[in-house]
């Protein structure tokens, strides 16, 4: 399903002196089964933003259409069904766990969409093993578990309810390196082999160049720019006057072509292609 | 000084050991990075050097003093901890509560305190946010608050248990400045728990941790020797080392083991194209 925003404006605590307008006039177009990173630092509303692709929060002001679905002005119905398609995995595991153990948490979800239950009984184990979790972990206690454990649950439970659109908010906040690289691979094949429409909520810009098709940054409430990584690496300037960094690899080449001389001639950058440019200089340096 | 003294730990009686039979001795001043990745005991290790987890075997040691029942409090008023998530950390409603809360509970006068919280501020260059909301602040803002709330407290030891894991980059660098600071300034012991090899790199010794053992003790330099045999223990080389390796390999003469890309850069301007 394709998500529209039309001059979407958001207001918390509309007309008292509390008044914070975090959204202003957000026009985007998330194209169904596309991967789309969100970035912007502290306070450019990105969570703000995710909280009206389930319609958590919804519009002050425009319109949001979800699949054939508009916001505002959606019944209770609709707005369930919405919750069933977009799937929210939150940064705290801990704020969206709260059954006595992990097989009751997987069953909620789907329970609550009104989904057979036998049926989705026998989907568990698959479930638990497409994330990297053990058969074992459905009688333990969500709150016995590991930071990434928990996240690997809420994952599942998420899953579960067989959302066309998954909206991830940090999911690799607070794993170990491997852990990260294994999750981002479990979403690049979600994305691939089951055409899911991924949006990914980060500040980190490594993850969002690197598997991202295209990438909106956020500025204070406003869309900045909304580019594929590769239009977005020329902008580096941009990006670090609003408090983003550039990926490290990006930086690193920079710092090469200043200082070595290096001629950069490859279209992406990474660890392979910045050592295969350094030892074709080196050798040619070399000898010359 | 720090000392593990063959330490065990094991949450149940009837669960694997999380850390087993760990012997380490941390020098005054020194600052340590304990690395390994999720499960390898690391979290343990951290919450036994302030007595929040007592061994099942073995002792831990702090300045001649053996942790115990009779002891734990004195001795975490020399050891101050930072945690994961800002978020959890705090309960005053202004920055300046936030800081007072831990001196009001040990009964430090007034006029001591106010000194107190606004060097302690100052040392995390937080002075000016002295009457803020902390909830309005940056990921990296509040978790200086947090360490200026430790600071206030004047320990000799400072553990950060994972303390970036949950920033941005920006707020990354803030707080690995902070450290470089404070451990350069004041001569306070530093022990970062962490799986990030960028941070480890500040360190003056690393000590890298899997499935409850020491696996690696040394100085980061020569951690990354290890390479891409780092990942075995579920670290990530980082960049540079990676690129460093792929030179290696095809036989440039590079000296030294960078830690830093400029590191290495820069030798390579050396090496290469001065001439």
């Amino acid at each position: 399903m394709d998500i529209v925003f039309e001059n979407v404006n958001y207001t918390y605590q509309p007309n008292t002196p509390f008044s914070h307008q975090a959204l202003k006039d957000i026009s985007l177009e998330i194209k169904s089964g596309s991967f789309v990173a969100i970035v912007g630092h502290t306070g450019s509303g990105k969570s703000t933003l995710l909280q009206h692709l389930n319609a958590l929060l919804q519009p002050t002001s425009g319109r949001i259409t979800l699949g054939n679905t508009e916001l505002p002005g959606a019944d209770h119905e609709q707005i369930k069904t919405i919750r069933q398609r977009v799937g929210l995995l939150f940064q705290y595991p801990e704020h969206q766990l709260f059954e006595e153990t992990v097989k009751k948490e997987l069953l909620f979800g789907p329970k609550n969409f009104g989904f057979d239950l036998k049926q989705v009984e026998t989907e568990l184990s698959e479930a638990l093993q497409e994330v990297g979790l053990d058969e074992s972990a459905l009688g333990r206690s969500p709150f016995e578990l590991s930071g990434g454990q928990m996240k690997r649950v809420a994952l599942a439970s998420m899953l579960l309810a067989k959302p066309q659109v998954l909206v991830l908010d940090e999911p690799t906040a607070g794993l170990d390196p491997l852990g990260q690289k294994k999750m981002m691979q479990l979403f690049q094949s979600l994305h691939e082999n089951k055409q899911h429409t991924v949006v990914l909520v980060t500040h980190n810009m490594d993850d969002a160049m690197k598997y991202a098709e295209k990438v909106v940054v956020l500025n204070q409430g406003t869309v900045d720019c909304f580019k594929s990584p590769r239009e977005l690496i020329n902008e580096r300037e941009r990006l670090k006057a609003i408090g983003l960094e550039v990926p490290e690899p990006v930086e690193f080449v920079e710092y090469m072509k200043a200082h070595l001389g290096v001629l950069w001639e490859e279209e992406d950058i990474n660890e392979q292609t910045i050592s295969r440019t350094l030892i074709k200089h080196l050798k040619g340096g070399a000898t010359s | 000084m720090i000392q593990f003294d063959q330490v065990s730990y094991q949450y149940k009686s009837n669960s694997p050991y999380v850390l087993n039979d760990v012997n380490l001795s941390i020098d005054e001043g020194e600052w340590v990075s304990i690395l390994g990745q999720n499960g390898s005991g690391k979290s343990t290790a951290a919450k036994l050097l302030n007595g929040l987890l007592r061994p099942v075997e073995g002792r831990v040691i702090i300045d001649d003093t053996e942790i115990t029942d009779d002891t734990v409090y004195q001795v975490r008023r020399h050891v101050g901890m930072v945690f994961q998530n800002p978020e959890n950390q705090f309960v005053g409603t202004t920055v300046l509560d936030d800081v007072a809360f831990g001196l009001e509970n040990i009964g430090v006068p007034r006029e001591e305190m106010i000194k107190r919280i606004d060097e302690s501020l100052k040392q995390v260059d937080m002075l000016e946010y002295k009457n803020h909301e902390p909830t309005k602040l940056s990921g990296g803002q509040k978790q200086r608050i947090a360490i200026a709330s430790v600071l206030a407290m004047r320990p000799e030891i400072i553990v950060f248990d994972e303390a970036t894991s949950m920033l941005d980059p920006i707020g990354k660098k803030e707080i690995i400045e902070t450290m470089r600071y404070l451990h350069e300034q004041y001569n306070l012991t530093i022990i970062t728990i962490t799986h990030d090899l960028n941070e480890a790199a500040y360190s003056d010794r690393v000590i890298t941790l899997h499935n409850g053992s020491i696996w690696f003790q040394g100085t980061p330099r020569h951690l990354f020797q290890y390479g891409e045999k780092l990942e075995e223990v579920g670290l990530e080389p980082t960049l540079i080392t990676k690129v460093y390796h792929s030179l290696k390999r095809e036989s440039f003469a590079v000296k030294e083991e960078p830690l830093h890309f400029k590191e290495l850069v820069d030798e390579l301007w050396t090496l290469y194209l001065k001439t």
